[in-house]
């Protein structure tokens, strides 16, 4: 088809080229954006303050070397695996800015575990990974994992679960990694039971540490060594390459040891009848777990036993001796982490009532503590 | 009346029938004193071709002549010569041309001539062509070919006369070219810029029996040949001024250049290139609710940008007087984002998907003028490529949507290098999606993130193509032709989907509550040859002319199944036409036979997630065979006044054995593809057509059309079969016609051009402003195409197939275009407007509901569905937390307040973008022209 004979053109037209030149000089427009919906701070301004909550388990939180943020475990309430995660929080708490579970279709029908991080002066992370069949007891897969805190995924296993230990006892999982230096870490070993609280319950998983144990990754293979006289050890945390502070089941003292000497200090004592645990010292200062709802006894099976729901958290110049009681009230908790400056804690926390219990007179003979909550959250409080 | 027809005659006598891409010239020449016919006068073509003599009755003819303009000599002792300058040819037609010689004892300088051209009325011209040339190319609002091409009537985008997509075939410079592969959902790969073009029309009869691989219809398209002396232009376009809502980020740069080199080889070469921030632009209406990111701003789609590059180049070669070499090259490429609406939030995420092609082709051409033989060799290689995957990097542009650089997609080397065994494992880079975090609503529904869907496609279709056409005056009144072609072709395919997973692994409850598994990689490598041969004679009988050829096609399977003997298919296909003048109209009766072998695609498995071995799958079948019709029409051209032409066109093609999914065996979600389809398509087309004239012209075209099939395909017919309740004998349903899914049953194309006169309209300060400036409007109605109504679920249809039709569409585009002048240069400007009165057109609809959209309780019933897979409350450390839907600021996101999170997200979700056509869209553009 030959519609139009060509025309020659009349006039010059600047104005045109002018508009034509412009044109191309324009940018476009840009198609729309997803944006950030998320809230840019904390939930609450006050302290102690509610960092986390999650309707579960909100676990063992870290403060990343540079406490530019927490490292912690949170369970999943969006699948029925109850799948735990590792999360980063804010240093002011805040929505998670880093999540990392498992998510491969394959695992859809397992409970997927990550548990207890430590990241490292070199910024490797080290976490517990376990992996249990859909509504089974045991773990099927369990085990230490090294990674990088950017990608966690890309991990290596150094240590199998469950295995038996130069004590002689088989150590189930591990708890309280702690980094001693770049290549070295120590945890405390512990046997998992199952004890049904009552006929026709469902079992209960109950954990109880047994020895505190090194592992060295600098070789090809990791070596592992039992850091003696740590029995039935409750917590532990590395202060140094060559110190660990540490305390045992139903032990109210804290102690120091140095790994190469086996130098064994008690670093204090927080009285008969105040069972101390969840120990970590940043510095001079130490904070550990301190009485509350906890108890240690004797199975007839399966030996010693701490059983824990929390307790008060007080804080201890390691100079000075001097404790000084963290103001929690309605609170309860576990696993404290003392921030790298020592200003601020963070702690799984569990809200309690406290009544007071009076006798016919109504005299008052002791206070009765109730759980308000089971499934703990984060908090953040004032450091020294 | 007489004075015409015996021209017509005359010039009869001398044509032939012309092949797809070639003209003639013909004429007679006399003595100008005795008006007698001249013998033996010689007519010389160009400067680089051979020449012919006249016969006894003084009639010539010049065939197989590419189409453009030509120049012509005629010398003769005795006489004065006489110089004929732009003679213009198209492709499929003759022109005529008499010469009147005057007797000069001696030589003197030849003159000048011209002859009125009209070849409308020529009888031998049996085919049906619509005909765009370069300057309707260039001055139509159209930027392709196939936009072009679309404007014909009959077509409905790229299927003609209810053919579905695929059932045409190029032809380029007389080499015939398609992608066998998968013409039927994917593109030819191959681009030919329109400035590289003399011509492209749209042949839907009557083709040569030269051509096959088509039951539809053929597209012509001629190459230019480079001139005498070096031409060109160059144009930029663009719509970034135009801001929100009609910029879409398009820029277009074209160059194109033609001339002489040296010792006669001329050149031609073009570049187009174009890239848009948003390829396929929707006229889809702004959501409600605000925090929807559209409902701000509902122009653009995001990911769903494009960039087309288009590179041709063309060498004319004489080697001597008779000879004539050709040598041309295209390569195309095309690169795309795909929007997905489930990845709106995590965009980069969703599909890319790159295609390239290459086409190089040789074509020799050798006159014997004693003989009357014109010989065409042609030799091409075609290549096509296509990929499709999830991004290995996010985009990176650098101009507008260009990025000039080649997109790359996880897992390419395992595609490419058809490793099914390296791609049993899960891939690496793919991660499993997840309900992705990123919405403004956070629920977990609907929208996708972390990861793709995993999917991996990549295919590769290879031909070398030969052919011989050798055309031979037989005689003053009998041309003949005959030829054959040969082409050797390689497929390879491979698909991979959910390749985050293994293959063989679970599928995970996500994705599907049928169990099943992962299916393995399918790949195949196969080398077909599809062979063909053809002799087609004219022959004409006083005011009666006759066409007749014979087609022999053959091609053979996959060659690659072991145990698997190899096959072939084959047939043979007449074409007859018999036309005549009739009181200044010519009439065409033509019937044709075609045949085209089906998609090599329908010869392999495909691999989807409901593919081979998981108890639902595709199966391919290499035993397919040729796709078949045979079409009957009926054609009248008549002259109606000096410069309107009409044309009507009647026609009914049968269709057969056309490829559709059959069940296989007893499981009612298996099926492989088998030729089970038969159809019929009948219509009229009414084209009537002004050249410009006073200042204006136009082209209307009307096409009434009815295209019906029986319809075997798995889906349909399980639904279809039923239980006598009585007898309990399984009734299988007659082999009704339902309609074709391109049973376009009304459209109407009117393309109109007018020009005012340089110093037309008003005189502003001592220049006429709108002076030279010419418009051309494109105007468009088009009734629905037919749909087939679904039930809620989508597995069961609601009445017959196809029984339901989608609104009619109509579009206005427009292009006003006013010449300029730049120093020595000559140019114009132009703003190149689309859908004008920004229509919104329905061009798809909900197969459930009738309409785009989804009525209001089926979404409150998504959002209930998604609400209880997810009751969980949302706490305010989670990414997914929203402070505005926290209505009692508890830190928790839940029950009412996250039902109303689900309604918005399935709101959202169930937007219908793609169910609109494209909005207004504008460009503005300047060319230069040297």
């Amino acid at each position: 088809m030959h519609l139009l004979p060509r025309t020659r053109p009349q006039v010059l037209s600047p104005w045109a080229i002018t508009l034509l030149l412009l044109a191309s000089g324009c940018g476009h427009s840009e198609p729309f954006a997803s944006t950030n919906h998320s809230p840019s701070g904390p939930f609450t301004g006050a302290i102690p303050r509610q960092l986390t909550l999650n309707l579960g388990s909100d676990l063992t939180p870290t403060w990343l070397p540079d406490e530019s943020g927490i490292l912690y475990s949170y369970e999943r309430t969006d699948v029925p695996t109850s799948d735990r995660c590792l999360g980063i929080l804010p240093r002011d708490g805040g929505v998670r800015t880093m999540e990392f579970c498992q998510l491969a279709p394959s695992h859809d029908d397992s409970a997927d575990a990550y548990l207890v991080p430590a990241v490292g002066p070199s910024g490797l992370l080290a976490y517990v990974n376990t992996t249990a069949r859909r509504g089974g007891l045991f773990p099927l897969s369990r085990g230490i994992d090294v990674a990088t805190l950017a990608s966690p995924g890309s991990s290596q296993r150094v240590r199998t679960f469950p295995y038996l230990a130069p004590s002689g006892r088989s150590h189930d999982l591990a708890s309280d990694l702690s980094w001693l230096d770049a290549t070295s870490l120590v945890y405390v070993g512990q046997l998992l039971n199952y004890p049904s609280p009552c006929g026709g319950c469902s079992p209960d998983t109950v954990a109880s540490g047994l020895d505190i144990m090194r592992l060295d990754l600098s070789g090809p293979t990791p070596v592992m060594s039992l850091v003696p006289g740590t029995d039935y050890a409750s917590s532990v945390e590395a202060a140094g390459a060559g110190t660990v502070y540490y305390t045992l089941g139903g032990d109210s003292r804290v102690f120091r040891q140095d790994l190469a000497s086996g130098v064994v200090t008690v670093v204090h004592d927080f009285g008969s009848g105040n069972i101390a645990r969840d120990v970590r010292v940043v510095g001079n200062e130490l904070i550990a777990v301190v009485g509350g709802i906890v108890v240690f006894g004797v199975d007839s099976t399966v030996g010693p036993v701490q059983s824990d729901k929390g307790g008060a958290l007080v804080l201890l110049d390691l100079g000075t001796g001097l404790e000084t009681p963290v103001p929690s009230p309605n609170l309860i908790f576990r696993h404290p982490a003392l921030s790298p400056s020592g200003a601020r804690i963070v702690a799984e926390g569990l809200l309690i009532q406290i009544d007071t219990v009076r006798d016919s007179t109504h005299t008052i003979i002791g206070v009765d503590t109730t759980l308000l909550s089971v499934r703990p959250d984060l908090w953040l409080l004032q450091g020294p | 009346m007489r004075r015409l027809i015996v021209p017509l005659l005359l010039l009869a006598a001398a044509s032939p029938a012309l092949a797809q891409s070639t003209g003639a010239i013909a004429g007679q020449i006399r003595d100008s004193a005795s008006g007698h016919a001249l013998e033996g006068v010689r007519i010389v073509l160009d400067s680089i071709r051979g020449s012919t003599v006249s016969n006894a009755l003084g009639a010539y003819r010049l065939r197989e002549l590419a189409p453009g303009w030509h120049r012509l000599t005629v010398r003769a002792i005795g006489y004065r010569g006489v110089n004929r300058d732009s003679v213009f040819v198209r492709s499929m037609q003759t022109t005529p041309l008499d010469f009147t010689l005057v007797a000069a004892p001696v030589e003197i300088a030849p003159i000048a001539v011209s002859a009125p051209v009209d070849s409308l009325l020529d009888p031998l011209a049996v085919t049906d062509a619509q005909t765009f040339d370069r300057e309707a190319l260039r001055r139509l609002p159209v930027s392709s070919v196939d936009e072009a091409i679309g404007l014909s009537a009959g077509s409905v985008g790229e299927s003609y006369r209810g053919g579905r997509l695929g059932q045409q075939a190029f032809i380029l410079d007389g080499l015939g070219l398609k992608n066998q592969l998968d013409a039927s959902t994917g593109s030819l790969g191959v681009r030919v810029p329109p400035d590289m073009l003399t011509e492209a029309s749209l042949i839907t009869n009557g083709f040569s029996a030269r051509y096959g691989q088509a039951v539809s219809a053929l597209v012509n398209l001629v190459t230019r040949d480079g001139g005498d002396a070096w031409h060109g232009r160059t144009a930029y376009e663009t719509d970034r001024p135009f801001g929100n809502g009609l910029d879409y980020g398009l820029d277009r740069a074209v160059v194109q250049a033609d001339g002489p080199i040296a010792g006669g080889i001329k050149a031609a070469i073009a570049l187009d290139a174009s890239a848009k921030l948003d390829f396929d632009p929707v006229n889809a209406p702004a959501p409600a609710d605000p925090l929807d990111p559209r409902h701000a701003e509902p122009w653009m789609l995001p990911h769903n940008s494009g960039e087309q590059g288009d590179f041709a180049g063309k060498l004319t070669i004489p080697l001597g007087a008779r000879q004539t070499l050709r040598l041309f090259g295209v390569h195309s490429i095309e690169q795309r984002q795909l929007y997905d609406p489930a990845y709106k939030y995590d965009i980069g995420l969703a599909p890319v998907q790159r295609t390239t092609g290459t086409l190089m082709s040789g074509h020799l051409q050798r006159t014997f003028p004693r003989q009357n033989v014109v010989a065409d060799l042609r030799v091409g290689y075609f290549t096509r490529q296509f990929i499709r995957g999830t991004a290995v990097s996010p985009t990176d542009y650098s101009f507008g949507a260009f990025t000039l650089k080649p997109v790359h997609v996880v897992g390419e080397d395992l595609a490419r290098s058809q490793d099914t065994l390296g791609a049993a494992a899960a891939i690496p880079g793919f991660t499993p999606p997840q309900l992705s975090e990123q919405t403004p609503y956070g629920v977990p529904a609907f929208f996708l993130g972390t990861g793709s869907r995993g999917d991996l496609a990549w295919n590769r279709f290879r031909e070398i193509r030969s052919r011989l056409d050798v055309s031979i005056g037989a005689g003053p009144n009998v041309d003949l032709y005959v030829g054959g072609e040969l082409a050797n072709q390689k497929v390879q395919t491979f698909q991979r989907t959910l390749g985050y997973l293994a293959a063989g692994e679970a599928l995970p409850a996500s994705l599907t509550t049928i169990p099943g598994t992962v299916p393995p990689a399918t790949a195949s490598n196969f080398t077909p040859v599809a062979a063909a041969l053809y002799t087609e004679a004219q022959y004409r009988k006083e005011d009666l002319a006759f066409t007749a050829g014979l087609r022999y096609d053959r091609f053979t399977g996959r060659t690659d199944l072991p145990g698997v003997p190899k096959s072939y298919q084959q047939s043979i296909s007449p074409r007859f036409a018999v036309s005549t003048v009739l009181r200044g109209a010519t009439f065409v009766a033509s019937y044709g036979r075609f045949r085209q072998p089906p998609d090599y695609q329908y010869l392999t498995d495909a691999a989807f997630d409901d593919t081979t071995r998981t108890g639902r799958f595709r199966r391919g079948n290499p035993d397919l065979g040729f796709e078949k019709s045979d079409q009957y029409e009926f054609s009248l051209r008549l002259r109606a006044a000096q410069a309107t032409t009409v044309r009507i066109n009647a026609y009914v093609r049968r269709l057969d054995g056309l490829v559709a999914s059959v069940p296989l065996g007893v499981n009612p979600d298996s099926s492989i593809f088998g030729n089970n389809d038969a159809g019929s398509v009948k219509g009229a087309e009414l084209i009537v057509e002004r050249t410009l004239h006073h200042g204006w012209g136009a082209r209307v075209s009307y096409n009434l059309q009815q295209a019906t099939a029986n319809s075997t395909n798995a889906f349909l017919l399980n639904r279809l079969i039923t239980i006598d309740p009585i007898t309990h004998d399984t009734i299988i349903p007659a082999k009704t016609e339902f309609p074709l899914d391109y049973d376009r049953r009304h459209s109407i194309t009117a393309l109109i051009t007018t020009e005012i006169s340089p110093k037309g309209g008003p005189m502003l300060l001592g220049i006429h402003p709108l002076g030279g400036i010419e418009a051309a409007a494109i105007v468009r109605y088009s009734s629905g195409l037919p749909f087939s109504r679904t039930n809620a679920a989508g597995d069961s249809i609601i009445g017959p197939p196809n029984s339901s039709r989608l609104p009619s569409t109509q579009t206005v585009d427009l292009l006003l275009r006013r010449p300029i002048r730049i120093a020595r240069l000559g140019g114009s400007v132009y703003l190149d407007m689309r859908n004008v009165f920004n229509r919104r057109n329905i061009v798809a609809v909900r197969r459930d509901t009738g309409v785009p959209t989804l009525d209001n309780a089926s979404i409150q019933a998504l959002a209930d569905r998604a609400f209880a897979a997810h009751p969980e409350a949302i706490p305010f450390e989670s990414p997914r937390y929203r402070s505005a839907a926290d209505l009692n600021q508890d830190g928790m996101v839940s029950g009412s307040e996250l039902q109303a999170l689900y309604l918005q997200a399935a709101t959202d979700f169930a937007q219908p973008l793609f169910a609109y056509g494209p909005p207004r869209l504008a460009r503005i553009g300047m060319e230069i022209v040297f």
